[in-house]
């Protein structure tokens, strides 16, 4: 079970969130200041670091700054209660990977949990993914390029021929690309999935000889390099 | 130091320059005058010198008479007169040059030259004669021209002290005069108060810059009296919102706790105490967002897919709504114009804006599924979101951006009427258009049209 480490000092915040995740089976540890905080989180390789602002030695933003100075990678959530636009800015380039402002829902927490704790796991899968006919993956810049040239994708564009990378040379219906690139429980019409295959294919394919998105009628669509045929 | 003594002191400074500057130059031109016209009186007398002492043997009896009554009448003034070939005295010698060879020389090339010796002014004249040639040396003191001279400094400096204390006591006068208006404005700006800001200043006379001064002041007051009003109301109004919700958390514990009750009962007071406690934190959200606008609102401008910030907001949705359902839709048309969903704007505002109304939609909709339309007008791009709610009334729909409005009809729906307000601020500032139509029953649409 995924490791998480909350620094918070204040013992009733600690002690919800420390309740709420123990629930869902998390194992975490509280430290209450930013010092003691960063010496945990070298000495053991947490899966998340839950890490609040307003602690009484040091600045969130510091500690967030020495992790990463220290060639700490794991994700980091800040939790604040200033919400303010420029502080949110401030959190992320200290390196921080989410910014949550106090309150929020304990689901929200959750579920930002997790997209922290699957990107970790997709960017340990990386490594088979990360290239193929041409297309690199940058997944520290959350960028892509084809045989050199920035694509400039949006980020759910990105997530999408992040997707296609990982089921390439497989007939994907638009249910299942929905399902699992937009990862809403929202009922989302499937032209949605038309709608952003047409952006990525503009940006993808258009200028390059060798288009890599089929369309499979009456199925969906498959992402390969056409000479691969077998 | 005031600006009335400063006026006075300075004005008196300017005057008594100005004054001494006609002193000087006065007397500087007098004196060039009065030397000029002894230096003519000098010629005259060299010129009859000439007549007296070298003409006798070339005129008549009767002429040099004449001469001679003239010569005699001259007072002070000394005559030499020396030869011109040899430079040696010819009559009288009375005064000791130095530079007597180059006086000679000089009056012998030019014909006359005059010079001055300590007090004395000298001219020399180059006389031909039968005799030879001479050089006529005149020496006097203008006794009287220098007199002039001292009488009219004398003058001068009297009249220039005497006008410029005159100057100082006039303008302080001035200044005073000029400056009266200004001390009573003082005094009432002064009695001014935080608590009066009805009052206004009195106009005190007609049609000059201190009236104009007293109306922009007076135009001023009135808005910060009526931007206090606002924020006195805005105030009453947000901790009225703020305040209900605690009372309900209060009151629903007080109620829960005065006696034991069922785990059924507990879990809906939770519940309860759930919904209110998220009132509460949109209220502060709202109030938050609304106080930092004007601060931030120009800030962290840049390209912004609003795609991302729907995508965004519905993640946000399916926790707060989990049983809900939004149906989104592209039209044809915006596939081929991926450039209509990026704009320049705000990312953090705008995902405030768009999340109050899709949240009103969920909100005023029971339970029925909220649409969302992505769609290009020619040059722009226009989100639809559409509910199959209860509608708005036609009268009410010009009011549900007023800040603190809150329809009577939908009070049993937790509200607290700043959502739209800061909506229609935030979409405002990025020059998008909001239209709503809507029907009873048949539910609400809002369209926002991108610039």
């Amino acid at each position: 079970m995924a490791n998480i480490l909350l620094i918070e000092d204040d013992k009733r915040v600690a002690s919800f969130i420390h309740k709420g995740l123990t629930e869902k089976s998390y194992l975490v540890k509280i430290v209450d200041n930013g010092f003691e905080g960063i010496e945990d989180a070298m000495s053991y390789p947490y899966d998340v670091i839950i890490l609040d602002i307003m602690l009484p030695d040091i600045y969130g933003f510091e500690v967030c700054k020495i992790l990463r100075k220290r060639k700490n990678l794991s994700p980091i959530i800040i939790l604040s209660s200033l919400d303010s636009p420029e502080e949110k800015v401030e959190g992320l380039k200290a390196g921080a990977d989410d910014y949550l402002s106090k309150p929020f829902l304990f689901e929200e927490l959750l579920a930002r949990i997790q997209a922290q704790l699957r990107r970790v796991e997709f960017n340990k899968g990386m490594v088979d993914i990360q290239k193929y006919a041409g297309v690199v993956i940058n997944a520290d810049e959350q960028s892509a390029t084809r045989d050199g040239k920035p694509l400039n994708l949006s980020p759910l564009e990105y997530k999408l021929l992040l997707y296609f990378m990982r089921n390439r040379e497989r007939a994907l219906s638009r249910i299942q690309i929905v399902q699992a690139v937009w990862d809403l429980n929202f009922d989302t019409n499937t032209n949605v999935v038309d709608v952003y295959i047409n952006f990525l294919r503009k940006k993808l394919d258009k200028d390059f000889g060798q288009p890599l998105i089929h369309t499979i009628k009456g199925t969906g669509y498959m992402f390969k390099m056409k000479n691969n045929e077998s | 130091m005031s600006l009335r003594k400063k006026l006075t002191y300075r004005s008196t400074l300017l005057f008594f320059g100005t004054m001494a500057f006609i002193v000087l130059g006065t007397y500087l031109l007098f004196k060039y005058f009065t030397e000029e016209a002894y230096r003519t009186k000098l010629l005259g007398i060299a010129n009859l010198s000439a007549s007296f002492y070298l003409e006798k043997d070339e005129v008549n009896d009767v002429t040099h008479e004449k001469t001679e009554r003239k010569f005699k009448r001259i007072s002070n003034e000394l005559i030499q007169i020396y030869r011109a070939d040899t430079k040696t005295i010819y009559i009288n010698n009375f005064l000791h040059l130095e530079n007597l060879n180059y006086i000679l020389s000089q009056t012998i090339k030019d014909g006359v030259y005059a010079f001055k010796k300590d007090n004395k002014q000298l001219l020399a004249l180059f006389y031909k004669d039968n005799q030879g040639d001479f050089v006529i040396l005149v020496s006097g003191e203008d006794l009287q021209g220098q007199k002039q001279i001292i009488l009219l400094i004398q003058m001068l400096v009297l009249f220039g002290v005497l006008g410029t204390v005159m100057h100082f006591f006039l303008t302080k006068i001035l200044a005073q005069q000029t400056f009266k208006p200004f001390n009573d404005l003082i005094r009432q700006v002064n009695s001014i108060k935080g608590d009066d800001l009805d009052k206004r200043l009195e106009y005190i006379d007609k049609d000059d810059e201190i009236n104009q001064l007293i109306n922009e002041f007076n135009y001023l007051l009135r808005r910060i009296e009526s931007s206090f009003m606002i924020q006195k109301n805005f105030l009453r109004n947000a901790s009225h919102e703020i305040k209900t919700p605690l009372a309900i958390i209060i009151g629903d514990i007080e109620v829960s706790l005065s006696k034991d009750r069922s785990t059924e009962e507990y879990k809906s007071l939770l519940q309860a105490l759930r919904m209110s406690s998220l009132h509460l934190k949109s209220v502060l959200e709202g109030l938050i967002t609304l106080s930092n606008l004007e601060t931030t609102s120009n800030k962290l401008i840049k390209d912004v897919r609003i795609d991302e910030i729907i995508w965004s907001i519905l993640d946000k949705k399916k926790i707060e709504y989990p049983d809900r359902k939004v149906i989104i839709n592209f039209k044809t048309g915006i596939d081929t114009q991926e450039d209509l969903l990026e704009i320049k704007g705000n990312r953090d505002l705008l995902f405030v804006a768009i999340n109050n109304i899709i949240d009103n939609a969920l909100k005023f909709s029971a339970d029925k599924p909220v649409e969302l339309t992505i769609d290009a007008l020619s040059d722009n791009l226009k989100i639809s979101i559409i509910d199959h709610g209860e509608g708005i009334e036609k009268e009410e729909i010009e009011k549900i951006f007023d800040l603190f409005y809150r329809s009577k009809k939908t009070s049993h729906i937790p509200g607290h009427g700043i959502g739209l307000y800061l909506t229609k601020q935030i979409l405002n500032r990025h020059n998008i258009e909001i239209q709503i139509s809507s029907s009873k029953p048949g539910g609400t649409t809002m369209h926002l049209i991108f610039p």
